[in-house]
């Protein structure tokens, strides 16, 4: 099967799953306890009985959930989320306007635990029962167990105040004077503690999983091969086997982005990240509805396309799959 | 004729929960140029061992090599540099092994596999190094090699794959070739076509062959000497001729009435299949005596008391046995 008829399937399969996301995302809030109206006329400073029905009338919160649906999705699909109840601005512009820094966030803690996660691994099956193995176990332990908003603070304390090395919350430096490099340099100086932050777990994660993964391979017939045809140590774990015990951290990787999204909105909140979880977590509490379910689908979204980026990786470094199809 | 490679009473232990296992014991073996010489025994005998020993991939721990030497030309490769013993794997000493559907790398394409090897030893580019792998590729009989240098090894089957294992590890020429029961993981055609092959391109390049097998068609087919191993002791060795036709030690006698034949009436000394009484005791556990003793008709006190050396019959023949009379009187 060419890449390109697997790109249109699963695309296909993606605008089903899309679908089947804002109806369910849609149905499960209006479930949820708690009524718009009323949020919107506390913040107005308490409103007449008149008032609420004028205000489910102006947002359609008067029609059965059915009609709302309907009407919801018909938008949708041409572009238009609604209008924020709380920040009374159309929602795909709240979003566009946050989603930027979610994904950089996202992202750079994805390669960090990639990077790192499967490095430490290579380094802790040279010897399993070594000690830079053991080390490597305790932090994996610690960095998994350790809620994220704890390391978060933890980190704060350690590389922000004890030893000032990287600031401590925010996205850039609005007092910072200079051209553009200065400004991507001033970004990514912000984005390493929110991103380590973030990426910790997956780093204990994917490097116990590269761990495993290199144990089983180096004992392999086709290790023993390399080494019979007199290819040197360092290759051996760093190509020969890492090539292939990569593979289940793509794998997982590529299922856990979801979960790492999530993991942003308390990363966000903790360096006041100007990104989508603290967009998220506001309209929570304001029971903003079309933001919430922008959000929502906005982030099904990002999960749809990194599946979608993982089959095709996965293709790449596994040749096994190509013609599995 | 001054040997190739000269194995000198190599000792290789074990360690194992029940105690110390010697997987070799005191092994001496010759390899002579151009030659093949077939190593021949049970599982468990240590016909493998012997093998890993020789290309230095015993696994340390639990494995460990005692004493003994094994010299290349002048080399101690128990001794020299692991930087040495890296140039001399794959260039000097090449090694196919017994499961050819694992003993690729899965995720690299089978020329790239081969021109590595070639990388590794010889000072050429990567294109020409591809071009070589390619033409080894015909060399061990693929078609289309050019086109299927380019697949992975999932794309191939058992019998392509260990000829793909062949064409490494003949790329760099190598002196020695050790060839690890290559056939055991294949069907009995394949089987025959793999000898063929070894033994088209053991004439044409001269490359002397360690052929490990337990299979005695194979050694009666390919190899030129023969030794005989049980429970890491080498227990004879001489010309296939003689150990087929003239076998000394009641083991090899036993092994060579074991393989199954076709006549008509199996008479009562030899039946359809015949078989070794017992079983290889296990190594943490050989006493004194000739290893052999507890499974054999011939044992007496002697046997059981001290273990025979390996003694010279002829030029070429030499066996381990106290009561050879009584085995040849038979």
């Amino acid at each position: 099967m060419s890449i390109l008829t697997v790109i249109a399937r699963r695309l296909l399969h993606a605008f089903l799953l899309v679908l089947a996301v804002l109806i369910l995302n849609f149905l499960l809030i209006h479930l949820a306890p708690g009524d718009p109206a009323e949020v919107i006329a506390g913040e107005m400073g308490g409103a007449t009985e008149e008032m609420l029905q004028q205000i489910r009338e102006t947002y359609g919160l008067d029609k059965p959930v059915i009609t709302q649906l309907g009407i919801y999705l018909s938008q949708a699909l041409q572009g238009d989320l609604g209008q924020s109840f709380f920040y009374n601005a159309p929602v795909v512009d709240l979003i566009l306007g946050r989603i930027g820094p979610t994904i950089l966030l996202v992202i750079a803690a994805l390669t960090f635990a990639i990077l790192i996660g499967t490095m430490l691994g290579v380094l802790s099956s040279h010897k399993p029962k070594g000690i830079m193995s053991g080390f490597v176990t305790l932090f994996s332990v610690v960095g998994y167990s350790a809620p994220i908003f704890w390391t978060g603070l933890m980190l704060v304390i350690l590389f922000a105040w004890t030893f000032p090395i990287f600031p401590i919350a925010n996205m850039y430096d609005i007092t910072l004077e200079g051209g553009f490099f200065a400004r991507v340099l001033d970004v990514l100086h912000h984005l390493v503690l929110p991103a380590l932050t973030l990426g910790i777990v997956y780093i204990a994660q994917y490097s116990r999983l590269t761990r495993a993964s290199m144990l089983e391979i180096l004992g392999s017939d086709y290790i023993r091969t390399a080494r019979a045809k007199g290819v040197g140590e360092v290759k051996i774990y760093g190509f020969h086997a890492l090539r292939n015990a990569i593979l289940p951290v793509v794998t997982i990787a590529g299922l856990q982005f979801g979960s790492i999204i999530s993991g942003a909105v308390l990363v966000e909140t903790v360096f006041s990240w100007p990104g989508l979880g603290t967009l998220a977590f506001d309209s929570i509490l304001a029971r903003d509805y079309p933001t919430v379910l922008g959000i929502l689908f906005f982030s099904s979204l990002l999960v749809i396309v990194a599946n979608l980026i993982t089959d095709l990786v996965y293709r790449v470094v596994d040749p096994r799959i190509r013609t599995g199809g | 004729m001054s040997s190739l490679l000269s194995i000198r009473d190599l000792v290789v232990d074990f360690k194992t929960r029940a105690g110390n296992a010697r997987v070799l014991n005191h092994i001496s073996l010759d390899v002579y140029p151009g030659e093949v010489l077939g190593i021949v025994g049970e599982s468990g005998c240590g016909k493998s061992m012997t093998a890993l020993s020789v290309m230095g991939l015993v696994p340390t721990p639990p494995g460990k090599i005692t004493s003994g030497s094994i010299t290349l030309g002048d080399e101690d490769l128990l001794k020299v540099p692991t930087k040495r013993l890296h140039q001399i794997r794959g260039k000097e000493i090449s090694m196919i092994f017994q499961e050819p559907m694992t003993s690729l790398n899965p995720v690299f394409r089978v020329g790239d596999q081969i021109a590595e090897s070639i990388l590794l030893h010889e000072n050429v580019t990567k294109a020409e190094a591809w071009e070589r792998s390619v033409k080894m590729l015909e060399k061990v009989g693929i078609p289309e090699a050019a086109i299927r240098a380019r697949n992975y090894p999932h794309e191939m089957s058992g019998g392509m794959r260990q000829r793909v294992m062949i064409a490494m590890a003949l790329a760099c020429n190598p002196k020695v070739l050790i060839a690890d029961e290559p056939t055991t993981a294949l069907d009995v055609t394949v089987q025959a076509q793999i000898f063929d092959l070894l033994k088209e391109l053991q004439q044409d390049t001269g490359t002397a062959i360690i052929m490990i097998t337990h299979d005695m068609g194979a050694i009666a087919e390919l190899t030129d000497r023969v030794a005989v191993m049980y429970a890491g002791h080498v227990i004879e060795t001489g010309s296939t001729k003689d150990i087929l036709t003239n076998p000394h030690h009641p083991y090899t006698r036993g092994l060579i009435s074991c393989v199954p034949h076709l006549e008509k009436n199996p008479t009562e000394e030899r039946p359809f299949l015949q078989e070794i009484p017992g079983v290889v005791p296990p190594l943490t556990e050989l006493g004194k005596g000739c290893t052999f003793a507890p499974r054999c008709q011939f044992q007496s006190n002697t046997c059981l008391a001290d273990r025979p050396d390996l003694t010279q019959i002829t030029a070429e023949h030499s066996v381990s046995c106290y009561n050879l009379e009584k085995v040849l009187a038979q």
